[in-house]
């Protein structure tokens, strides 16, 4: 037994935060530039760029996003940040720099699409493990494999969704969504993870939406964890006035 | 106009003295063209033009400069902006060139204060097109003939100091050229004229006169705001004028101008508990200095003003915004006091709904939306639909409406039931 590898003894609950922990709260804080391509049915593109810095209050709890669009052009300068909360609604606002309006945006569905990819809300700022009942289905060769079950069925389009966890970083590459009658409508794939800075980091991934045959490539670059973010970054003073240090002019 | 001048030529100087210095950093250009074209629907036949309201070409162009050459405009993170309209109006049948909309240098000297002076857009407040504290000026031509949302708001020749602490921060501005609201005045869209009585299109005669520019006609703002457990407060003060010209000068004539105006407020946003969604309320006092407690006929009185918004997401990208407006005059019998024969008499207190209805549709590239403006008082009502669909990336194309409804020729709404109109723009962005 003394030989057994450590994760061999690792419960569910376990994995899961481990998973979540990898996946959204590196660091204490981090930085990227996110090139997301979106292609639909008939092979025709549209690309939103984004950097995005982010701030951990906790671990596995309470975060600060900032995301200042460079593409496409009608919404260049645009800046949509969020304080996500655990257990409650997230605070969003979005600045709109025509009108320098500063406008307080209600927290819609979570499963909603992201600035009109094929990723949602929650693919982006993680998704509370709480919400899901977690289940161990395979744990051979590399990866785990979990089955997550809403706890409420009401609150979102999928029956289930199963994940794949690397088992030395605990990096979820692969997500499986199933509907209703079971059958699988939509992936999110891990196409390149890279060390950085000693944080395993997905560096570029993939949506699919199976029923649409339309899928989404997000490509972050210029990833960097702690880099000094601090909370006022997350103000209505940086929505106005984007803060030179970190966002690319 | 002298000032636009003084800023071009300040503005030319900085781009010159820095790319002599370093040729390597180029600003990027940005902006979009478009055509824009309105059909009148219900054509009361009183504005200059039969049939449409809007028919043009437009060409904006920006500039986002960082002059990082000299150490110190770089330690202050300095950045000038320019955004310029070229306009093709085929209503006014001539080419416009609308000179800057946005002509400003922004710069923090020290860590906890932003400076931005120039010409440039201001605004706050937690109203969806209802505005109490934002005595900004606006462009309700623009607006009533669905040019877009961005054209709602005129630029401001101003400076702003916004103070940033912990707790709370400070926002201060000096705006020492006044700008009035363009409201409509019969050319292209025809106006209610109590002097005629009636809806009046070009054959009304109305001569505005705005404050002179002068040091103590300096209009100031200031807002002191924080944000406390996801709830955003905020105190205003405005110190100015009107920007509707609700004075007489010269009844007989039609002579009108901008009277003195300090506004008093606050507002509080947020979510609401349990059953989720924001809401948000808005108050201010605007007191009308020239009125003398509604004993001035000739001026608009005091009022109590209040918002209640609310406003929720709901699944499949839909989403649902309500408010509520009261606008209470202030010192009633005094104003009912002073009428005289063949005024027409005010209500004690304004009533207004609205109500917003936005729905995404095919991954967010098809949006359609409905605000609607109803008065239960006056019975009048202005409804916007709006189709809008991203074709692509760069391309964009917006079909709406702006109907007015409502019997009484003197409402709010109801006076411009002849300008209702259909309207189409397409843009290319880049």
């Amino acid at each position: 037994m003394l030989a057994a590898p450590l994760w061999a003894e690792m419960t569910v609950d376990e994995i899961v935060k481990n998973a979540n922990h990898a996946a959204y709260y590196e660091g204490k804080d981090g930085k990227a530039k996110a090139n997301m391509v979106i292609t639909d049915s008939q092979g025709r593109t549209r690309e939103r760029l984004v950097t995005i810095l982010k701030l951990n209050i906790a671990d596995g709890g309470e975060q600060k996003y900032y995301v200042y669009f460079h593409k496409p052009n009608d919404v260049r300068n645009m800046v949509y940040m969020v304080w996500k909360y655990i257990g409650k609604d997230d605070d969003r606002w979005l600045y709109l720099p025509a009108l320098d309006l500063v406008k307080r945006v209600a927290a819609g569905d979570k499963r909603s699409s992201f600035a009109g990819t094929n990723f949602v809300y929650e693919d982006i700022s993680g998704r509370n493990p709480d919400e899901d009942d977690h289940e161990l289905v395979g744990s051979e060769g590399d990866y785990y494999e979990l089955k997550n079950t809403p706890k409420n069925a009401g609150s979102v389009e999928f029956a289930y969704y199963t994940v794949r966890i690397d088992k030395k970083n605990f990096i979820p590459v692969k997500a499986d969504y199933y509907d209703k009658s079971g059958k699988l409508y939509r992936t999110i794939e891990a196409l390149e993870v890279k060390d950085i800075e000693g944080h395993p980091t997905i560096t570029k991934m993939k949506a699919s939406d199976l029923n649409a045959k339309a899928s989404t490539i997000t490509e972050f670059s210029d990833v960097k964890y702690d880099v000094g973010l601090s909370s006022d970054i997350f103000t209505e003073r940086y929505l106005r006035r984007a803060p030179a240090q970190w966002i690319e002019r | 106009m002298n000032i636009k001048r003084i800023l071009l030529v300040l503005l030319a100087a900085a781009i010159c003295a820095g790319t002599h210095a370093f040729a390597s950093e180029i600003p990027k250009l940005h902006g979009f063209v478009e055509t824009d074209i309105g059909l009148k629907v219900n054509d009361d036949k009183l504005a200059a033009k039969n049939g449409y309201n809007m028919a043009e070409q437009r060409a904006q162009f920006k500039l986002r400069y960082f002059p990082d050459e000299l150490a110190i405009l770089k330690q202050w993170n300095t950045e000038i902006f320019f955004k310029t309209d070229v306009l093709i109006d085929e209503y006014t049948e001539q080419p416009k060139w609308w000179g800057p909309r946005e002509l400003y240098i922004a710069f923090t000297p020290v860590s906890f204060a932003d400076v931005k002076i120039g010409e440039q857009i201001l605004t706050w407040g937690t109203g969806d097109y209802i505005f109490i504290n934002d005595q900004f000026p606006k462009d309700y031509v623009s607006f009533i003939i669905g040019r877009d949302d961005d054209y709602l708001k005129l630029p401001s020749y101003a400076g702003r100091l916004t103070l940033s602490g912990k707790l709370a921060s400070l926002d201060l501005v000096a705006i020492p050229a006044f700008t009035p609201n363009n409201v409509p005045d019969g050319s292209r869209v025809s106006y209610y004229d109590p002097l005629f009585g009636c809806v009046v299109g070009t054959q009304g005669e109305r001569y505005l006169r705005e404050p002179p520019m002068q040091i103590e006609n300096t209009e100031v703002a200031a807002r002191l705001y924080g944000t406390m457990n996801s709830y955003e407060w905020a105190l205003y003060y405005n110190h100015g004028y009107y920007k509707n010209p609700v004075g007489y000068k010269n009844q007989q004539t039609g002579e009108l101008y901008y009277p003195e105006l300090d506004v008093y407020g606050a507002s509080i946003q947020g979510p609401v508990p349990i059953v989720g969604g924001i809401a948000n309320f808005e108050t201010g006092l605007l007191s009308s200095k020239e009125d003398d407690y509604a004993k001035n006929r000739l001026v608009q009185d005091s009022t109590m003003q209040y918002l209640v918004g609310y406003k929720r997401g709901f699944k499949n990208d839909f989403e649902v915004g309500a408010q509520y407006y009261l606008i209470q005059m202030l010192h009633y019998t005094a104003y009912k006091n002073s009428l005289i024969a063949g005024d027409s008499q005010d209500d004690k207190v304004y009533q207004q709904f609205t109500l917003c209805l936005t729905k995404l549709f095919a991954n967010q590239t098809v949006n359609a939306s409905i605000f609607v403006f109803y008065s239960p008082i006056d019975h009048d009502t202005y409804l916007r639909p709006s189709l809008s669909w991203k074709a692509t990336d760069a391309w964009s194309l917006v079909v709406g409406s702006n109907v007015f409804l409502g019997n009484q020729n003197n409402s709010d709404w109801g006076q411009f039931k002849g300008n209702s109109n259909l309207y189409c723009r397409l843009r290319y962005s880049y």
